[in-house]
């Protein structure tokens, strides 16, 4: 190695090994002719060996391949054929070793006195252990990437230049921009300027301060088109000076929650809308009752004042002069009077059926058993000549209201017995006419007398529909509608069958 | 029997010659008194307006009233009648052709003595008012009038 007057006079191993590496110089036939003591430390390589059969012993490789060199990667070689000084990075299996170690080389031509080469001189450093560090740290960022990517919520990092420093798959997803087009680019580059303004403001805002700064709800189209609404959180990440060096925003998005908020407050809405409409309605039928009841109070005295006018002046007629009336005279009075006695009772049943629709169902549990026999008690007590043999089921219970339940027996018990009057001896029965317990329970009351053609059947429960003529049976035919809206208030059913000459039969349910 | 006096409370003329008719029917000869409204009525008690004047130490022994009145209803009329002290304890029967049973609470809880529903059928009625004689002129012994003695 050729020395100038003036050069530095140094030992040029000890300058080799200086940063802990080393230096082996080889000549142009490729074989190591000088190794500095670091050199020889790291390679563990004898002088006068081939460099190129040692690279391939030691699987010299570039980073990240397995393929072994060809004779033209090698540095050395470049450097033997003149190529100006190269530098390289290498991986190697260093005998004995368990992992591969990192080799830095850096190769120099070596010229003579006429300027051919003569050799190379190749420097060479260890990196293993700044590799490995690296490559630490890159799976450790990978790891710490695969984390906030699985993370529903979009995050990101802006450093102070208000540039994307990381973010995860849910924001790309949400702005429709890939990571590698987001980091290092500002909201300026993608977002409409309105936007990005607001958006700096908040990230200045938290900068200056130093603190969490909230975005309770903002609109954002997304890259789809679709509306979201968003709440976001920017909190600052410090350096280890302390000092605040990006900010993290979390991004939630609170579009679902908002809509259903929403769609709750329009049902709130609608139902308060629906009370309202509810009341008002309510308010509606309480003034149509309140008429009623006045109409039922106006008919209960005014329609009946002329009636007793008519009646009691036609009474005042035949005790007066009843004998200087004709007897036919006498007679047409007294059917003056049966027409107002009739018509009293005709105001009272529809008084009391116009009453039925306006008074509360109060249910308790009624012995319809013992209320039927009650019943009948009295209407042979009203008739102790009749002939009536009464069978009723015993221990038939319901729930329902004890005054109107004995109206309903009072008018289907009292039909049975006005319309079986002309039999010499009559049945009359109140059964239940479904298995116990199954529900809803349905009674009966049947008898053996005049019965009716069902061709009418559907007349039967109407105001002043009646089957019989007066002559036959009397009756205003209000019972049956009073009935009936007896058990339609209670939620209960009606029906009939009958035939003529065949008795009759009244089935009732009474609702739960 | 002679001096006693019946206040019979009645708009309606032929209401108030059946109830005159069912009386003199039940032999209740007492002088009667037909006010036809009920400020009359209230006038005749308490000697006000055309009753101005009126010796106020007859009272009659009993007062029949309708509901359904000209100007003051029967129940405006049984309220008034209870306020007074000169009129407190007299008795009233209220006779009306209702039978709504909120008539009959409301008469009863102003302090009505009796309530008669006016029956379509005369005899009934010439029956009901009978009784009502036999009660209120035979059996019942009237209360102490305040002033008469003092």
């Amino acid at each position: 190695m050729a020395t100038n007057e003036g050069d530095p006079q140094v030992d040029l191993a000890e300058v080799a090994d200086a940063h802990g590496g080393g230096m082996v110089v080889a000549d142009v036939d490729g074989r190591l002719t000088w190794q500095s003591p670091g050199a020889e430390r790291l390679l563990g390589i004898e002088v006068g060996s081939d460099l190129a059969a040692w690279c391939a012993r030691s699987h010299l490789r570039r980073p990240g391949t397995d393929a072994p060199l060809r004779l033209d990667d090698l540095l050395f070689v470049s450097a033997l054929r003149g190529d100006p000084k190269g530098e390289r990075e290498y991986v190697w299996d260093p005998p004995g070793a368990r992992a591969a170690a990192y080799l830095r080389v850096a190769a120099i031509p070596m010229r003579g006195p006429g300027g051919d080469v003569t050799g190379a001189a190749i420097v060479l450093r260890d990196v293993t252990d700044q590799r490995v560090t690296e490559q630490r740290l890159e799976l450790e960022e990978r790891f710490f990437a695969d984390v906030i990517d699985c993370i529903a919520d979009p995050i990101f990092v802006k450093d102070r230049a208000y540039r994307f420093a990381l973010v995860n798959r849910a924001l790309c997803a949400m702005v429709g921009f890939s990571r590698e087009e987001l980091v290092g680019r500002t909201d300026y580059d993608f977002l409409p300027k309105e936007q990005s303004d607001f958006f700096r403001l908040k990230d200045e805002q938290m900068f200056v301060t130093g603190s969490h700064v909230s975005i309770e709800e903002e609109p954002i189209t997304d890259a789809t088109g679709a509306e979201h609404v968003l709440s976001t959180i920017k909190a600052p990440l410090h350096d280890d000076r302390g000092e605040v060096s990006h900010l993290v925003g979390i991004i939630h998005d609170i579009t679902q929650a908002k809509r259903a908020a929403e769609a709750l407050e329009r049902a709130n809405q609608a139902l308060a809308e629906r009370v309202a409409e509810r009341e008002a309605a309510l308010a509606q039928l309480a003034a149509v009752n309140h008429e009623l009841e006045a109409f039922s109070y106006s008919v209960s005295h005014d329609l009946r004042q002329p009636l007793r006018a008519i009646d009691g002046f036609s009474k005042a007629l035949i005790e007066d002069y009843g004998p200087t009336l004709p007897a036919e005279a006498r007679g047409y009075l007294e059917r003056v009077r049966a027409g107002t006695g009739r018509m009293g009772d005709l105001i009272d049943d529809l008084l009391a059926l116009s009453r039925l629709s306006q008074i509360e169902v109060v249910r308790t549990r009624v012995d319809l058993s013992a209320l039927t026999r009650e019943v009948m008690a009295a209407l042979q007590a009203g008739s102790p000549t009749r002939e009536v043999d009464a069978f009723v089921d015993e221990g038939l219970e319901v729930e329902a209201d004890p005054k109107l339940v004995r109206i309903v027996l009072e008018n289907l018990l009292g039909n049975a017995w006005k319309f079986t009057g002309h039999k010499a001896r009559a049945r009359i029965e109140l059964r239940r006419s479904t298995p116990a317990g199954e529900a809803p329970a349905t009674y009966v009351v049947r008898d053996d007398g005049a019965g009716f053609d069902m061709a009418y059947v559907a007349k039967l429960f109407g105001a002043f529909q009646r089957l019989h003529g007066a002559r036959e049976f009397e009756g205003t035919g209000i019972g049956l509608a009073t009935v009936q809206r007896i058990v339609h208030r209670h939620g209960g059913r009606i029906w009939a069958e009958g035939e003529v000459d065949g008795g009759a039969e009244f089935y009732f349910t009474l609702g739960s | 029997m002679r001096d006693k006096l019946i206040l019979l409370v009645e708009d309606n003329p032929d209401d108030e010659a059946l109830t005159l008719r069912a009386f003199k029917k039940n032999k209740i000869k007492n002088e009667i008194v037909v006010a036809h409204d009920g400020v009359e009525a209230l006038d005749f008690l308490f000697g006000t307006g055309r009753h101005a004047g009126r010796d106020l130490s007859v009272m009659p022994e009993v007062v029949l009233l309708d509901l359904k009145l000209p100007k003051l209803d029967g129940l405006d009329v049984l309220r008034r009648i209870r306020a007074d002290h000169r009129t407190n304890l007299l008795p009233v029967v209220v006779l009306t052709s209702s039978n709504e049973e909120k008539d009959l609470v409301d008469t009863y809880s102003l302090g009505a003595n009796s309530y008669i529903r006016k029956p379509v059928d005369f005899v009934e009625f010439t029956e009901a008012v009978g009784q009502l004689g036999l009660y209120w002129f035979q059996l019942n012994q009237p209360p102490p009038r305040p002033g008469k003695g003092a």
